[in-house]
């Protein structure tokens, strides 16, 4: 066992080295590229996949990059006059109170639906921050099968592979199959993680079937924040209290007490006070079907 | 071993028509056989026709999905590539191909000139054979011929004798003897293809595992012989859309003449599934093969003032029988809900590669949907375009819990709000009606439809 962590801490190392020599090159992909290019690049991503799949989602979280997304759909579907896609959120259980009221304002004036994906079997069998494996429905336990768990409880939170998959990527995977969503918008963006530093616009995935759709990945932190600032989008209050990137109660701090514009967006990282990250655990995460 | 998989497709078929639907309806080798099966209570044709309702059987997809829910150019015979094209194009493969790739022997016969070859839907089987009601592999020849003349009308005869065809001249007078032999021999109810596929495949032996897929035509209309013979020739299959457009109304005797020519049609449908199940116990493949029976949508006898299918979603045309036989006869427990032809497919591959016993079939919530705006005439019909296309429309429905809601897209109307088939309103059930407006809003996906305000 012991062998087996130094092995993977070493291979972490090694990655990170990797990630940080390789940044500087996919930096340069777009470095120069202004914002309004950047931006018809993200609308193009639209427009081709508004023409050729049926039932496009738009995975939004309230934070900064997914609502940027939902803003670039929105002015699309106002071009274009097609119907508004509705958005998929992912309720983990652990959301702050000013997300919901985000969710609740942003749906009613921009006019979209928004589908709700939730573990309940899961959150409703939580006791003391975890749940007994024995309580679960057939459902989850063959979740954790494929992920090969072993152990009688699992924690309740977002920052362990067992956590983030049943209380996220399951519930996203039944909602596109609920729904038949084939095209789901993510806010993923090559800045701001290393397992999704080779992210391509359009990416296949299996089962249930349906591409995951990226406009924004050119962008840049900085770049959102422009845009936000451009289009004048409704801000997350807990941007201001100095959080980098949102998302459950337990896993998001702030690293600063400034805004999160007002940071040093380009020489600290973003997502520090994210814990998914610090366990170098994304890349796993994402071959379960994570974004 | 792998089971064998047969699906059967009566086409037109609704429950009432069969006997583990309805107790009085006179089908007992139908019975026998659900017997040994699993009926499905609630299953739901995701379109009122056939063309969009197979192509969900085959790809798993909803009509808005898969696209292939129009007949394009209005002339069917010219635009069958096109539909080969969207079954090829599709994000989903094939049914059959899925089943190919796993070393199924795949084999069709099919009544319905809509699954002709031409059509796309032979994508994927080793052998695929259409009957007609002139008999086997006669309509190829006539589309090409229909292509060049128009309808096989006697009137085209001196037109092919002048332009000197003569091999022409003798497939057209060959397939109007047929026809007419046929028509002569056939008594009530008719025989619109059936016996010859039932013939062909008591006279073939397949190499296991193998997968079969009918379509048998006997439930559709026409049901009398007197509009046998002018709606071969003519293909005019429109006098039920002539009756809901109000252009022709159907006397009273002849709805009654219809309905009962309807029903007898089944009896035939279920002595010809029966003999085909003997056969399959004699020749020792039923126990290790799967048997789906069901339909591709039912036929609305004028309940709503309206004859045929299509055009509408009302219960009798959309509300399909599913009745699966499993390998060894298995049992599976069904789940509350409702049953999509949409889900037929992973069910099947499902039981090819885990023998599974569970419902993979039932959901919360399903679907129907029409699309056409338009469709295909013949000349002598030309003149009632404008009135018929009044009547077609995109229209959606949806299913949960005891509701249906279904609307007219077009115009964002209400067409039916039902619970267990008796209409209730809006404001009765305010949240029920708005959840499944909810459902509909996000089925309707980038289609360009209005729906029903919130109540």
């Amino acid at each position: 066992m012991l062998y087996f962590k130094t092995c993977q801490s070493l291979i972490n190392i090694v990655k990170f080295i990797r990630h940080e020599l390789l940044k500087k090159n996919m930096d340069k992909r777009v470095e120069n590229l202004s914002l309004d290019a950047k931006e018809k690049i993200a609308y193009s991503v639209i427009e081709d996949v508004f023409n050729r799949f049926s039932r496009p989602v738009v995975v939004w979280s309230a934070g900064k990059d997914s609502t940027v997304v939902l803003h670039l759909v929105k002015k699309y579907v106002e071009n274009t006059g097609v119907n508004m896609p509705p958005a998929l959120f992912l309720d983990h259980g652990q959301h702050y109170d000013e997300t919901f009221s985000m969710l609740d304002s942003v749906s009613k004036d921009w006019g979209f639906r928004v589908v709700v994906a939730k573990n309940d079997d899961f959150i409703n069998k939580v006791r003391d921050g975890k749940v007994m494996v024995s309580d679960l429905n057939t459902e989850n336990m063959k979740e954790l099968e494929k992920i090969g768990l072993n152990g009688d409880t699992i924690q309740y939170n977002l920052d362990s592979e067992t956590g983030n998959h049943l209380l996220k990527t399951v519930p996203m995977k039944n909602a596109i199959r609920k729904y038949r969503f084939d095209a789901l918008f993510v806010g993923v963006r090559w800045d701001e993680n290393l397992a999704r530093s080779s992210e391509v616009f359009l990416s296949k995935r299996n089962d249930p079937e349906h591409f995951r759709v990226h406009p924004i990945l050119t962008f840049t932190e900085k770049d959102v924040w422009a845009y936000i600032f451009k289009y004048k989008l409704p801000i997350h209050p807990l941007y201001y209290k100095g959080y980098r990137s949102i998302d459950g109660k337990n896993d998001s701090k702030p690293i600063s007490d400034k805004p999160a514009w007002e940071q040093d967006l380009e020489n600290t990282s973003e997502r520090a006070g994210r814990s998914q990250d610090k366990e170098g655990i994304m890349e796993r995460l994402r071959t379960l079907g994570y974004m | 071993m792998k089971p064998n998989i047969i699906l059967i497709v009566v086409d037109t078929l609704r429950r009432d028509a069969i006997q583990p639907y309805n107790e009085k309806a006179r089908t007992p080798n139908i019975n026998n056989f659900s017997n040994d099966s699993n009926v499905f209570q609630d299953a739901i044709s995701p379109s009122p026709w056939t063309l969009p309702s197979h192509a969900s059987l085959f790809t798993g997809l909803y009509p808005t999905e898969h696209k292939v829910r129009n007949l394009p150019d209005m002339d069917i015979s010219t635009n069958f590539f096109k539909m080969r094209e969207l079954l090829r194009g599709n994000k989903s493969i094939l049914l059959s191909e899925e089943l190919r790739k796993r070393g199924y022997n795949t084999v069709a016969s099919v009544a319905n000139p809509i699954l002709s070859p031409e059509s796309g839907f032979d994508e994927g089987f080793d052998v695929y054979m259409q009957m007609d009601y002139a008999g086997i592999n006669t309509r190829y020849k006539m589309d090409n011929i229909r292509k060049r003349y128009g309808n096989l009308e006697l009137g085209i005869l001196p037109r092919i004798v002048l332009d000197g065809n003569v091999s022409y001249l003798a497939d057209v007078l060959k397939y109007f003897y047929d026809t007419w032999d046929n028509y002569k021999r056939s008594g009530q109810p008719l025989i619109k293809g059936g016996t010859s596929i039932l013939d062909l495949i008591l006279s073939s032996s397949f190499e296991q595992p193998f997968f079969l897929f009918l379509n048998l035509m006997e439930m559709h209309e026409p049901y009398l012989k007197s509009d046998f013979l002018r709606d071969v020739i003519n293909r005019n299959v429109y006098t039920n859309i002539l009756d809901a457009a109000g252009v022709k109304n159907f006397s009273q005797s002849l709805i009654k003449k219809y309905n009962k020519a309807y029903f007898e049609e089944a009896g035939l449908s279920d002595s010809i599934i029966g003999k085909l199940i003997s056969h399959l116990k004699i020749s020792g493949v039923y126990d290790n093969t799967v048997i789906v029976l069901t339909s591709d949508h039912g036929q609305a006898l004028r309940e709503k003032n309206f004859f045929g299918h299509g055009t509408f979603l009302y219960d009798e045309i959309i509300k399909i029988p599913l009745i699966i036989k499993l390998p060894e006869n298995r049992k599976i427990k069904i789940k509350e809900g409702y049953q999509s032809l949409t889900s037929l497919k992973d069910f099947i591959l499902h039981q090819v590669d885990n023998d599974g016993t569970e419902d993979t079939i039932t959901e919360d919530c399903v679907f129907s949907e029409e699309n056409r705006k338009r469709i295909f005439l013949t000349p002598n019909l030309a003149r009632f375009e404008d009135i018929i296309s009044g009547t077609l429309a995109s229209r959606r429905c949806v299913f949960r819990n005891g509701f249906k809601l279904s609307v007219n897209a077009e115009e964002g109307s209400i067409e039916e709000f039902t619970l267990n088939g008796s209409p209730v309103t809006g404001s009765e059930y305010p949240q029920e009606f708005n959840d499944l407006l909810y459902e509909l809003e996000i089925f309707r996906g980038n289609d360009n439809l209005k729906l029903p305000r919130e109540v």
